[in-house]
């Protein structure tokens, strides 16, 4: 009695193990096919007339390539690498044949998707796409392209090898993903779309990033949900860029130890949120972080105009900085008021101004030599350092308010902050002093805005170098 | 399955392939390659035994051999067993890829499917091979250095196609994952075992016309050609021609000559120049969004007063 228990409980054992060795281990070819085939109607090939023949030094092929339909109303996805040369013509083949003239409506460089439109007379045929979340690690993937020939799709089977992968852009495949797909969809056993293939790398932001890597059992696709919502936006015809925060980090922060900020960049949303040097960021959306790798990972799916709460630690306090990403950061460019401060610290309120530049906009509000800089837009001015950092986080054309203490009486200016001198004066003034018979003695100077060096001249008894600056 | 050493063995060219008996009496099938071009080609079945081998002829328009080796009873995969495949198929492909089997090693076998059956680009420049007919396109990495003339068969071991040589699609700069039907090679490797074929030379389609076509007898001054790929843009149509009856217009996009896309106006000289200057052409043009097909003849052009 007992060994029959045993014995079909072995038999069971054997038959459990067949069974899902059958499920597990074998592609299911015949269900490949009918998904590939419930698809197939929405999936185009694309065709490119003129456009460079080379991306950053590597050859750009002529195509054809692949597009995927995503609304009955004509809009087609597709890779945006297939049109990273400009092409000046784009040519949509429908698995019948037929051939259409099609307009490129707007490219998303984040997720690297590019929406074309066409004309339609009927409605295409849109697929079902799957929900992103139904997505698990291990189950059939399905690529799917038609660079070949047009009226059938070439097909190649793996597993959905990891999600989130690319700062959470993309899934992963083994499928072999490549030129022949690229911009096709990649599919669940049901015939569903679980993303759009395109090349993709995490080391790289890169128009054609990731193309290295074709049919070596990683590939990448931008998940249904993520497409779906980029394609809604990109139908505005606005393209997408990722969104900049302007922040950077010490080095030794990207391999490990806390995000604590190195520099804000001027002008940027983080000196907009009023992120500043030396805050460490403990919190980016709904995530809290302790790397700058999580931090990474929450921005990079964001996009330009996307608005983003984070945390700081500041010292003792939290802070909490929204800011509004940007596609690209400003390059910096410096404010000019048009007054020497004196030099070294006094126990005076404000600053006390040496000299005007003449034509400047300190020289147009009246500002005189001997006059004290008191506050900037009604904060207190606390030495000439305050005064240097504060108007440098302006730019050029930025109004603003000082209050300006003379001998008697007190005022306030409004101003409006210029532009460093991009072109040389045609006439150099005469300087002051003869090079040849300068009373002092020569230094050298290199100023960190400009490359070259400069000469200073010093009277006599001038103690060093470091009070001229 | 055999392995194949010949000539080679410099940078970049192997001296080692694959290839498969198909009779008993020692007749190997195999790619025709540079390892083919030497006298002194030996061969390693995979128990071991090593023979020299004669090259009995080859079809350089396939770049497939036939080679045979001086032995009796050999196992084989016989051609007229050999079936065909669909898009879908599992197959298991079969080489010495990489040169990894040696001595009485067994070659590697890969798994995969067929991705799909289709024609070769017959666009010229497309392949660097002559063929241009039905291929299986592996979902297989299979494009190796010494994977051609390996095998690919059924999950039941029926023979299906034999792995092309190493090729590169220029049209993407992918390298492609290929295999030739055996259906596709029998007529070939007929002729060779009938004696009919030695080397026979390949075919590279048709030659280029005598007095060409160019775009100026149609009619048609294009933009100044100035970079690899300038569009083919339309500048002027000269008055009286037949690109001017057809109706075509300054700043239409050429986009296709025949069936032949036309990415590029170095494309649409150089496919001109396989066309009679009396041939009737198709240019399709991209005009305000919209396709348009004319047909030219510039032979219209010389009966005009």
């Amino acid at each position: 009695m007992t060994r029959q228990v045993r014995l079909t409980a072995v038999v069971l054992t054997l038959l459990c193990v067949h069974a899902a060795a059958e499920e597990v281990g074998v592609v299911p070819h015949e269900a490949v096919q009918e998904a590939v085939a419930k698809v197939a109607p929405s999936v185009v090939q694309i065709e490119t007339v003129g456009g460079t023949d080379e991306i950053d030094g590597l050859p750009v092929g002529t195509g054809p390539t692949t597009g995927l339909v995503v609304d009955a109303k004509g809009y087609i996805v597709s890779s945006s690498i297939h049109f990273a040369n400009l092409p000046s013509g784009i040519l949509i083949r429908f698995p019948d044949g037929r051939r259409q003239p099609a307009q490129l409506v707007a490219t998303d460089h984040n997720r690297k998707i590019a929406l074309l439109k066409v004309e339609i007379d009927s409605p295409l045929p849109v697929p079902t796409f799957a929900q992103t979340d139904s997505v698990r690690v291990g189950q059939w993937a399905i690529a799917v392209g038609r660079a070949f020939d047009v009226e059938r799709p070439n097909v190649a089977v793996g597993i959905v090898s990891a999600l989130n992968r690319v700062w959470g852009k993309a899934l992963q495949t083994d499928a072999a993903v490549s030129p022949n797909n690229y911009g096709g969809p990649l599919l669940n056993l049901r015939g569903e779309v679980v993303g759009l293939l395109v090349p993709m790398s995490p080391m790289s932001d890169e128009e054609i990033a990731g193309v290295e890597w074709y049919d070596s059992g990683i590939g990448f696709a931008v998940p249904s949900d993520g497409l779906l919502q980029a394609v809604e936006q990109l139908k505005a015809g606005q393209d997408l860029y990722a969104g900049r925060l302007g922040v950077t980090f010490a080095k030794s922060v990207a391999m490990s130890g806390p995000p604590v900020v190195r520099s804000v960049l001027p002008n940027s949303p983080a000196e907009k949120a009023g992120l500043r040097k030396d805050d460490r960021i403990v919190r980016v959306g709904d995530t809290n972080v302790t790397r700058l790798a999580e931090i990474r990972y929450e921005l990079a799916r964001r996009y330009a105009g996307d608005t983003i709460v984070m945390l700081a630690r500041r010292g003792d306090e939290t802070v909490k900085c929204e800011a509004t990403l940007v596609a690209s950061l400003e390059p910096y460019r410096c404010p000019v008021l048009g007054v020497l401060p004196q030099r070294g610290t006094t126990q005076d309120e404000g600053v006390l101004v040496r000299l005007v530049l003449p034509g400047s906009p300190a020289a147009e509000a009246k500002i005189v030599p001997g006059e004290r800089i008191v506050a900037l837009d009604d904060r207190p001015v606390s030495g000439a350092d305050d005064l240097r950092n504060r108007v440098a986080r302006h730019k050029p054309g930025d109004k603003i308010a000082l209050d300006v203490a003379g001998e008697q009486d007190r005022r306030k200016v409004d101003l409006t902050l210029a532009a460093s001198a991009t072109t040389l004066p045609d006439d150099l003034p005469t300087p002051p002093i003869d090079p040849e018979a300068a009373p002092g003695r020569a230094i050298s100077l290199s100023l960190p805005e400009w490359k070259n060096q400069v000469t200073a001249y010093l009277p006599k008894g001038y103690p060093s170098v470091a009070q001229i600056h | 399955m055999v392995k194949v050493y010949g000539a080679g063995g410099f940078r970049g060219l192997e001296a080692y392939q694959s290839g498969f008996l198909f009779s008993p009496e020692g007749h190997i099938l195999t790619a025709y390659t540079t390892v083919l071009d030497t006298t002194m080609l030996r061969v390693v079945l995979d128990d071991g035994r090593r023979f020299d081998a004669e090259l009995l002829g080859a079809d350089a328009r396939l770049d497939v051999a036939v080679l045979k080796i001086d032995a009796q009873g050999l196992p084989c995969l016989r051609l007229d067993a050999a079936a065909d495949a669909e898009a879908g198929a599992p197959v298991l492909a079969l080489s010495n890829m990489f040169g990894v089997a040696t001595g009485n090693e067994p070659v590697s076998v890969q798994q995969g499917a067929i991705a799909i059956v289709t024609d070769l680009d017959a666009r010229r420049g497309t392949f660097e091979i002559p063929y241009k007919g039905r291929v299986y396109i592996l979902d297989a990495v299979t494009n190796n250095p010494g994977a051609a003339g390996g095998a690919v068969v059924t999950w039941d071991g029926r023979l299906l196609a034999m792995l092309g040589k190493e090729l590169r699609n220029t049209r993407n700069n992918t390298w492609i994952n290929y295999a030739l039907p055996i259906s596709v090679l029998r007529p070939s490797v007929d002729a060779i075992l009938a004696g009919e074929q030695s080397v026979a030379g390949g075919d590279h389609g048709r030659p280029k016309a005598a007095r060409p076509l160019t775009p100026r007898a149609l009619g048609l001054i294009l933009v100044p050609d100035v970079v690899p790929r300038t569009p083919p843009y339309v500048d002027s149509v000269l008055a009286g021609s037949p690109a001017s009856r057809a109706g075509l217009r300054p700043d239409d996009l050429i986009v296709f000559l025949d069936d032949a896309l036309v990415p590029s106006c170095r494309t649409l000289r150089e496919e001109l120049e396989y066309r009679d200057h009396f041939e009737v052409v198709r240019l399709t043009v991209l005009r305000d969004r919209e396709l348009v097909e004319v047909e030219l003849s510039a032979e219209g052009k010389e009966s005009r007063p």
